[in-house]
């Protein structure tokens, strides 16, 4: 029995050579669904993607940033799935699946040694329904569009899973392709909430949503999501969260905007001691 | 073959064949998700394997797209 080979990835023609050769060996292969070539390519520029592959039976594909470790990609029989060991990183990986194909998508990775961590359930809403909001005169929105503000503040709250935030060579294109909505206090000059989300066309995806813990529980993520709906309120957009779940509070916030659950799940699995 | 692919976007969202627009992931009809589901379904009716490269944005953007990505590869 051959072993696993592992390397860097140099092309794209090299990662889709690998991927047909385990297409090919197995019409019931496994997939985390997950296919981006322009950040692909992106990452195969900066030398920061890797592979694992045994012939015939899987190929993972690593994406490093700092302590991380994404598996952005994988491809196997579903019966004899492995992911190598970590050294001191934290491995991510994020599958996307059916409601039926969750407990495949389970045992697959729990064979490969990764712990499942969050489920996550994709709503979407076409016609929005605006919240009532209770008055607060210190908060005022005074970011808008304006990603530098925002990192910092990234960072600070979504370390937890901070291979999503971009590196420092990264900064410029993130910003770039994202925009961003910030809730400031004005009687001490803080940004107390936030929002960042993409816009492809007219379809918005939320990106991040963070409410500062003083903060919590004053409405504040219902004026961001107003003020989201307020400015494409001429737009036929569709909206896409990520919901976690098991997270009822924000399950009911979402249905009270008129989103509506999809047979579309993220589940986020984790190796490493880090975590 | 376009009546079989046609059926098979039906499937998965009515919407794709009454899309007059150029690109069905800007107007929030289809996505990756529903692609790979796509490739899928095409796999299994046609008994055959679509290659990874070829599962890109700029061959699923309109259903003529798809049909066309189809006639090439059959």
């Amino acid at each position: 029995m051959s072993d696993y080979k592992t390397g860097s990835i140099l092309d794209t023609e090299q990662f889709y050579n690998m991927v047909a050769q385990v297409k090919k060996a197995n019409r019931k292969y496994l997939s985390n669904y997950f296919l981006n070539e322009e950040i692909l390519k992106r990452a195969i520029n900066h030398r920061k993607i890797t592979y694992e592959y045994k012939d015939n039976e899987y190929m993972n594909l690593w994406l490093q940033k700092r302590r991380f470790k994404r598996l952005y990609y994988f491809i196997a029989d579903p019966s004899c799935y492995e992911v190598k060991e970590m050294d001191d990183l934290c491995a991510v990986c994020d599958a996307f699946c059916k409601e039926s194909d969750m407990s495949t998508v389970y045992n697959v990775l729990s064979r490969g040694g990764m712990r499942q961590y969050a489920v996550y359930q994709k709503w979407i809403c076409r016609a929005p329904v605006l919240s009532e909001l209770k008055q607060n005169d210190n908060l005022q929105v005074v970011v808008e569009d304006d990603g530098q503000t925002f990192i910092d503040a990234l960072y600070l709250y979504f370390d937890e899973l901070s291979d999503l935030l971009p590196d420092e060579d990264e900064i410029d294109g993130f910003i770039q392709n994202r925009h961003f909505i910030g809730v400031h206090d004005i009687s001490n000059n803080m940004l107390v909430a936030g929002m960042v989300y993409t816009k492809q066309g007219f379809v918005i995806e939320e990106e991040f949503v963070f409410v500062t813990i003083d903060y919590q529980g004053k409405g504040i993520g219902k004026l961001l999501h107003n003020l989201l709906y307020q400015k494409y309120a001429d737009e036929k957009i569709k909206y896409i969260a990520w919901v976690r779940a098991d997270n009822e509070e924000s399950i009911g916030l979402h249905r009270s905007y008129n989103y509506e659950e999809q047979d579309q799940f993220k589940v986020t699995f984790l190796k490493g001691s880090n975590h | 073959m376009e009546e079989k692919i046609m059926e098979l976007l039906k499937e998965i969202d009515e919407d794709i064949l009454t899309f007059n627009g150029d690109n069905l992931f800007e107007a929030g009809i289809l996505d990756s998700f529903l692609v790979i589901e796509l490739v899928s379904e095409i796999e299994d009716a046609f008994d055959m394997e679509i290659d990874a490269k070829y599962v890109l944005e700029e061959n699923f953007k309109t259903k003529e797209d798809i049909i066309a990505l189809m006639q090439r590869l059959i």
